[in-house]
């Protein structure tokens, strides 16, 4: 049976998922210009990718099960579209003709992200406090 | 003799319909970001199909089946259908935010509306009950 506790798990799983996305934009950002990462090369821009999974309490209800889900992030995925090349034979990290290979982060994409982000996360704030004000409409009822 | 509740009845289940509801959009808002997603809504089913809903759920079809028993859990208030009538994003999702969010608000305001009609029923039967004090 869905009820208010329900609603608020789904919109919860939401909101913890556009915050993983912030967090990927954020860090993108900030190591736009990485050259040097652990697995060696350049910083890639990586992307959560999301997935809807089937409420369990909801088995039996199949037909609501299809309709109400959680999300969850599947994956965090490497863009693997290239690098920008920029000559710069000063640089360490240089190759042998001189040219260096930043991130392929580009700061416009990525404020569209946070922006998409930030009014998700905004809309299931809302869907969260809709919620709670039916709920306490309908505890109105006992007065 | 003249039920009492019998229009709680109905209003009971105008709640549950929009409690419901209000967790498929939620599931909705929730995917605005995941690809491929199909927003669900909830379509009302109304007073007397509801019975007939519930009536088949009953039913046996074969001598040897066990009658089921009324489970109230297992009734449905509505009838779930995919809405993509918004239209595809690049990665296949049909959510758009705006309308879930004009249904969200829409369908929060009809459950208030519902309870504010419980409140008062309750109220005036109170009032019945106190000898008219009350």
């Amino acid at each position: 049976m869905l009820g208010v506790f329900s609603a608020l798990e789904v919109s919860a799983s939401g909101l913890s998922a556009e915050r993983i996305r912030m967090n990927t934009t954020a860090s993108n950002l900030a190591n736009s210009r990485t050259t040097r990462t652990a697995d060696g090369g350049p910083f890639r821009r990586l992307d959560p990718v999301f997935e809807a999974v089937g409420l369990d309490r909801l088995r039996g209800l199949p037909s609501m099960q299809r309709a109400v889900s959680l999300v969850r992030v599947s994956r965090i995925q490497e863009d693997q579209r290239p690098g920008t090349m920029v000559f710069d034979p000063s640089h360490p990290d240089a190759n042998g003709q001189g040219y260096v290979t930043y991130p392929n982060v580009n700061a416009v994409e990525e404020m569209v992200n946070m922006i998409t982000a930030t009014r998700a996360y905004e809309a299931g704030v809302t869907s969260i406090n809709s919620i709670k004000q039916m709920a306490r409409s309908a505890l109105e009822i006992g007065r | 003799m003249i039920d009492l509740f019998g229009n709680l009845q109905t209003l009971h289940q105008a709640l549950d319909y929009h409690l419901e509801r209000h967790n498929i959009l939620a599931s909705n808002v929730a995917h605005v970001d995941t690809p491929g997603y199909r927003p669900h809504d909830l379509a009302r089913v109304d007073a007397a199909r509801f019975e007939a809903v519930f009536n088949v759920a009953l039913q046996r079809t074969a001598e040897g089946h066990i009658p089921g028993a009324a489970d109230n859990s297992q009734a449905q208030v509505g009838k779930v259908f995919e809405d993509s009538s918004a239209g595809f994003g690049n990665d296949g999702n049909a959510v758009s935010l705006d309308r879930e969010a004009a249904k969200l608000a829409a369908n929060h305001l009809r459950y208030d509306v519902v309870s504010t009609i419980v409140a008062s029923q309750i109220k005036g039967l109170m009032y019945a009950a106190n000898d008219g004090r009350g």
